[in-house]
Formats: structure tokens, sequence, C-alpha cells
């Protein structure tokens, strides 16, 4: 009896450890393997009910809302080098062209397997603007976001002192202004300008 | 002895579920670049952590080195040399999900090379940069 209560647990070891080594495995394999659209955090509704305790910006207006979606692949591999820039700061023509030349990514090798490629290409393009994002500087599709004649629009209030200033630097460093930038809330109340 | 083995039977069970989930070690991600290397590389005589220094810290005739964004110390955090971004320390000891996953090892090799030297980096190569990022200690 002893012995049958032993082997028992022997076993019931055993099997908890193929299930350790089987997860850890599709743990790892997690990270590479595109996981479809199924997976994207609705950060939308979050920030919507935020937004009714207060938020004047969640209640349709567009401001500050156009960039809570969000997709792990798309925030694990945008965001490695710089911030993950929303899908809504771009037109779908952008985007298409910004993954076909990942390998020279302003001067970068971004280049990314084909799955994670076609999985980011698909959210960006669902998600793009619906506006036609034009170019300020007339070489089209733009592909930084700051050559849009939207982004000059949108920051025309900004002096060019404060895009000088050191803590700025650069119109990508969004989050030198926008304090939220990085969970997607581009919106005015949360704006403040480094001194 | 059934309570010894009822304990050390939860005890296995336990330490198995704190185990960090990489798929493998560093070591391993050196042993299968020793292999690719030893293929691939004419009188391979092993990896070289002071060669690994060398060229993780040298130029190459171009603008950046390894360690323009990883820094002189690789156990410390970096930062992107034209975003900024802060990089996580690239050595093993200091961050112990470095070298755990063969397929980003794979990806970061081939962009890094062609930032920094315009082209694919060796077997040979990888391998003496790795060797030299396990010998760092904090």
């Amino acid at each position: 009896m002893l012995k049958n209560h032993r082997n028992s647990r022997w076993t019931l070891a055993t099997a908890v450890l193929l299930m350790s080594v089987t997860m850890a495995a599709a743990y790892a394999d997690d990270d590479d393997v595109g996981e479809g659209e199924g997976r994207s955090i609705p950060y939308a509704k979050h920030f919507a009910r935020a937004g009714d305790n207060g938020d004047e910006n969640s209640g349709g207006s567009k401001k500050g809302s156009l960039s809570q979606v969000s997709n792990a692949k798309w925030k694990e591999e945008c965001g490695s080098c710089h911030m993950a820039y929303p899908p809504g700061f771009l037109s779908a023509d952008s985007w298409r062209a910004m993954m076909s030349g990942l390998d020279k990514h302003f001067g970068s090798d971004a280049s990314l397997d084909a799955a994670a490629a076609s999985e980011i290409g698909n959210f960006l393009e669902k998600n793009s603007s619906t506006k036609q994002r034009k170019s300020s500087n007339g070489i089209e599709p733009p592909l930084r976001i700051s050559d849009t004649s939207w982004f000059k629009s949108e920051h025309r209030e900004v002096s060019s002192g404060m895009w000088k200033n050191p803590k700025v630097k650069s119109p990508s460093n969004c989050a030198a202004c926008h304090i939220n930038a990085e969970s997607g809330n581009f919106s005015e109340h949360d704006v403040r300008m480094p001194k | 002895m059934l309570r010894i083995s009822r304990i050390s039977g939860l005890l296995l069970v336990a330490g198995l579920s704190v185990q960090p989930a990489f798929a493998e070690t560093p070591n391993d991600v050196l042993t299968a670049l020793q292999t690719e290397a030893a293929k691939s590389t004419p009188g391979f005589q092993g990896f070289s952590a002071a060669r690994g220094e060398k060229f993780f810290k040298d130029k190459h005739g171009n603008e950046w080195s390894c360690s323009s964004c990883h820094t002189d110390n690789p156990a410390v955090t970096g930062k992107h040399a034209k975003t900024e971004k802060p990089i996580d320390p690239i050595a093993p000891v200091a961050n112990a999900e470095r070298f755990t996953n063969p397929k980003k090892v794979e990806k970061w090799f081939k962009r890094n090379c062609n930032d920094v030297l315009d082209r694919a980096c060796t077997p040979q190569e990888k391998g003496d940069v790795l060797a030299y990022l396990l010998t760092i200690r904090k």
C-alpha cells in the first residue's frame, strides 16, 4: 500500500514535471509565433470607461482616443527602439510603405520575420487614420509622423524654442510633453511642457 | 518514508514552478554557435572573449560600435544611440532574459550587425561576442 502510494505520488510529480517543461517551451515560443488580432488588448474600452469619470475627450471626441488600440506584438517590436507610435497617426499607405522598408528603417535595420511583419502590418492598417495624413513636404506617402500636415497643424502653437529644448530634442519624443503618450493618451489635458 | 517522499515530491513540483520559463540558457546558445562556427570556419579554434571584447567596442570603420548603444560596460543599462530609449543590460549576469531565446538572438544579431558593420556577422564573431559577454561580472 505504502509502495503504491509512493508510486502514485511520483507519477503525479512526473506528470507535473512534464507539464512544466511543455509550458516552458510554449512560453518561449509565444514570443515569436504570430497570434493574430485576437490578442489585441481592448485599451479603447478601458479608457472609455475611465473617461466616464471625467475625461472630456472620451465622449466622442477623436482627440486622445484615436491612439488607444493595442497589440502585443506591435507594442513589443515597434516599441523596442522607440515608442510604439499609434497606428492612427498615419494613413494605411504610409504604414504599408513603412513595413516594406524595415531593413532600412530611418537608418537602422528593423527587419522582422514574416509572421510578425504580417501581424503588425495588419494591425497598423486596420487601425490607421481614416483621414488621409498628407505629407507637408510633398513626398507621399509620409513616413515620419512629424512630416505630416496634420502633425504640424496640431503643434502649431508650440514655439520653435520648445522644439529645441534639451528635454524635447526631437519631435519624435512624444513623451517629453505628452506625459501619458506611452499608454496611448495624447489628450491636450495631459500635456506638460518641460521647463 | 512516505512523508519524505511526499515532501521531496512537493519540493520537486515547487522547484519547477519557480523556474524561469526560458527555453535555453546562454551556454546552450553558445554551444549552438560553436557547432555552426566549427562547420563554417576553416581551422576553427574556439571562441575568444578577448577578441569578442575588441569586436564589441570597435566601430569597424563605420559610425557605431555595439557599445554605442550597449555602453562599454555590458552590465549596465544602455541607451539607443539615436532615440535614446533605454536598453536593458546585454550581459546575462545583469539580465537573465538575455540569450535565452535563439530566435530573438538571431533577430538582433542580424539587425545590429547590419547597423554596425553593414553586413551579417559570422558565427565566429557572434560566438566571440557571447563568450565575452559571459565573462562579464557585475
